[in-house]
């Protein structure tokens, strides 16, 4: 088994969660605390930030010695990321069809599908199938975009 | 000769069948779709109730409530995606047994005990409801904190993780649920002024990041390395096998007595009949050690407990006219339009609309055994689908579930997010089973315990000296000192039990 790096997947997710407690808390102490016969608003928020801010603090130093590796196609996980992340900008100025078309298209392509009729076809069946499903039989609104139906 | 034959004599007839149908398919549908919930197909389906007559207009609303039930364990199964926040528990084991070739089994018991479940819980409902809805108003603050602090104790021994990393999970669940507006005071909180924050954080978007979003990624994952499991489907293992059936009967009957106990309780009450049930079947079940990793009793439990607490949150909306719930509000709704007033003088002035609704709820819990389970098969196939097309569609279904829930890009942005972040949680071992359950549960056990404070000036004592609450808490108390006293004879004994996990495994 390979030696954990100190930024293994479990001491990253302790520093996140140490990154959120610390946003967390400076939202949290411009609330009114309160006190136990009438709790305020920040009462609650603040001891749950501190309990928080112990734990992760823990995990990270545990985790700094644990052996746990990323997977070796941390990659192919970030072009994903970068597909959704792209696909949330273009949704509403696109519209539903059109964007989840793209984003259809280019994920089965980059998930090793390679025959141009199939990825076509299922993005545009996919798109169209959801969007009546979705829009016409429950009235669901979905954004129209640049499309003119 | 008992009044229930004459109101299934009306109930019977070939156009509240066909009501049944379609609440029945419309409950499943959105079951299974993420976003919807059983609450918006009752709202699409309301106009149409007020149309028809009494008997046609309940078949087909309880039929979207129970459908909705079975619809979100098909995906929990099928791809590791809670439908519904009542099927979250479904995915540990249920999606394990997919894995193994046991889909078709896990979805066959799912459908058969949401049946027996919903039965047992009607004929409950029949005898027991008035002495139960004394019960059920018992219930106050000091009562809901610890039910929702007793489900988040439990929860944290059932996680694979270790328990430190359950409860971290569990605090960044409760904090969570806090962003936004404070329901008792009103004040904004942790929003930094920004619209995104302000609306609070639902938690449909998070369970669609952290489950199916996630799941994407670790597909793509296994794509990349090459090796995938190309799960192979013979016709005759789509059904459980004997072995199987006999293993499901005692947890659906335990799910069955859990969860209509638990649909008593105001709020989210088949979230917490699924973790109960799960709860029990680690306690009692004689295949414990095998929960997790693919056991029966991890699908029949919870799913039979989810569809028996719809029948007991009809106890205090049959018999004190209160509905615990929102989908309990829409069937009150739905009673209402047609002159059945619900509350304790329903069974002393008008008893065959009280049978006519009982009776309503049996037909459509036997509509949804009947569509579901020649349909097992049909489901099962999708896992034939190869992993490099369904994980596009996994992101459309996400997508879609996201944006659903308040027609805003913000949910989707959120999704994303909780995506990236459930891929490095599960790569770190923390489970995101008790993050989902305390984003659900964090809002009323705050409410609870700031109310249960206020109404005793501060003595926090309240929560001990008051009988249920005290119980529940002494309960959840000696549960969490086993599991120390076992993690710290683990540790004294062997490798301490996180570093075992590793995630390469």
């Amino acid at each position: 088994m390979k030696k954990g790096a100190v930024f293994n997947p479990s001491s990253v997710m302790a520093i996140l969660l140490l990154i959120f407690g610390i946003f967390y808390l400076n939202g949290a102490r411009k609330l009114s605390f309160g006190n136990l016969a009438e709790p305020g608003p920040g009462w609650y928020p603040i001891i749950l930030s501190f309990a928080l801010l112990t734990m992760a603090t823990v995990l990270l130093v545990i985790s700094m010695r644990q052996r746990i590796v990323w997977g070796s196609v941390i990659n192919k996980i970030v072009v994903i990321g970068l597909i959704l992340l792209c696909t949330v900008l273009v949704y509403e100025p696109l519209g539903y069809v059109l964007t989840m078309f793209l984003m259809m298209f280019i994920t089965l392509r980059v998930l090793g599908t390679r025959n141009w009729i199939t990825l076509i076809l299922l993005s545009a069946i996919l798109s169209c199938g959801t969007y009546w499903l979705f829009a016409i039989v429950f009235f669901v609104p979905l954004p129209q975009g640049i499309l003119p139906f | 000769m008992h009044p229930i034959f004459d109101a299934f004599s009306t109930v019977l007839q070939l156009q509240n069948i066909y009501a049944g149908l379609i609440g029945v398919v419309v409950g499943t549908l959105t079951g299974v779709l993420p976003g919807l919930g059983p609450v918006g197909a009752m709202a699409l389906l309301f106009p149409v109730a007020i149309g028809m007559d009494s008997a046609a207009a309940l078949i087909m609303l309880t039929g979207v409530y129970y459908g909705a039930m079975y619809g979100g364990s098909t995906t929990s199964i099928l791809l590791n995606i809670p439908g519904e926040s009542s099927s979250v528990v479904t995915c540990i084991d249920g999606y394990r047994m997919a894995r193994k070739g046991r889909a078709g089994a896990a979805l066959a018991v799912a459908a058969v005990g949401s049946f027996v479940a919903g039965t047992l819980g009607t004929i409950a409902l029949m005898y027991l409801a008035p002495p139960l809805a004394r019960i059920a108003v018992r219930f106050g603050p000091p009562e809901f904190f610890a039910i929702a602090f007793f489900g988040l104790l439990v929860l944290s021994t059932l996680s694979s993780g270790s328990l430190l990393k359950s409860w971290a999970m569990i605090a960044f669940g409760l904090m969570l649920g806090t962003f936004g507006i404070d329901v008792l005071s009103g004040a904004q909180r942790i929003t930094y002024g920004t619209q995104f924050l302000m609306r609070g954080i639902d938690f449909i978007p998070v369970i669609m990041g952290v489950y199916g979003i996630t799941e994407v990624l670790c597909l793509a994952e296994e794509l990349s390395g090459g090796a995938v499991n190309v799960i192979k489907i013979k016709f005759r293992e789509l059904f459980p096998t004997k072995e199987e059936w006999k293993r499901s009967t005692p947890p659906i009957l335990r799910g069955s007595f859990v969860g209509f106990f638990a649909g008593l309780i105001p709020g989210p009450a088949t979230v917490i009949a699924s973790f109960a049930a799960y709860a029990v079947e680690k306690r009692f079940s004689k295949h414990r050690k095998e929960l997790g990793t693919g056991a029966i009793e991890g699908v029949a439990g919870p799913e039979s407990a989810n569809n028996s607490a719809t029948s007991g949150a009809m106890v205090p909306l049959l018999a004190l006219g209160v509905p615990f719930s929102p989908a309990a509000a829409m069937l009150l709704g739905a009673l209402l339009v047609h002159g059945v007033i619900p509350g304790p003088m329903l069974a002393k002035e008008h008893p065959q609309l009280l049978w006519t609704v009982i009776a309503s709820m049996y037909t459509g819990n036997v509509l949804l055994l009947m569509l579901n389970y020649p349909m097992v098969g049909l489901f099962a196939n999708v896992l034939r689908i190869p992993a490099r097309i369904i994980a596009p569609f996994i992101l459309i279904f996400c997508i879609l579930g996201a944006y659903t829930v308040n027609n805003s890009v913000m949910d989707i942005q959120l999704m994303v997010i909780f995506g990236l972040v459930g891929y490095v949680m599960r790569k770190g071992g923390y489970d995101a089973a008790p993050l989902v359950l305390a984003i659900v549960l964090g809002p009323m056990m705050e409410t609870s315990l700031r109310q249960s404070f206020i109404m005793s000036e501060g003595d926090p004592l309240i929560l001990i000296t008051r009988p249920i609450s005290g119980t529940i808490l002494g309960f959840g108390s000696v549960v969490l000192l086993w599991q120390l006293i076992k993690q710290f004879i683990r540790k004294a004994g062997g490798p301490p039990k996180f570093a075992m996990k590793d995630a390469n495994a």
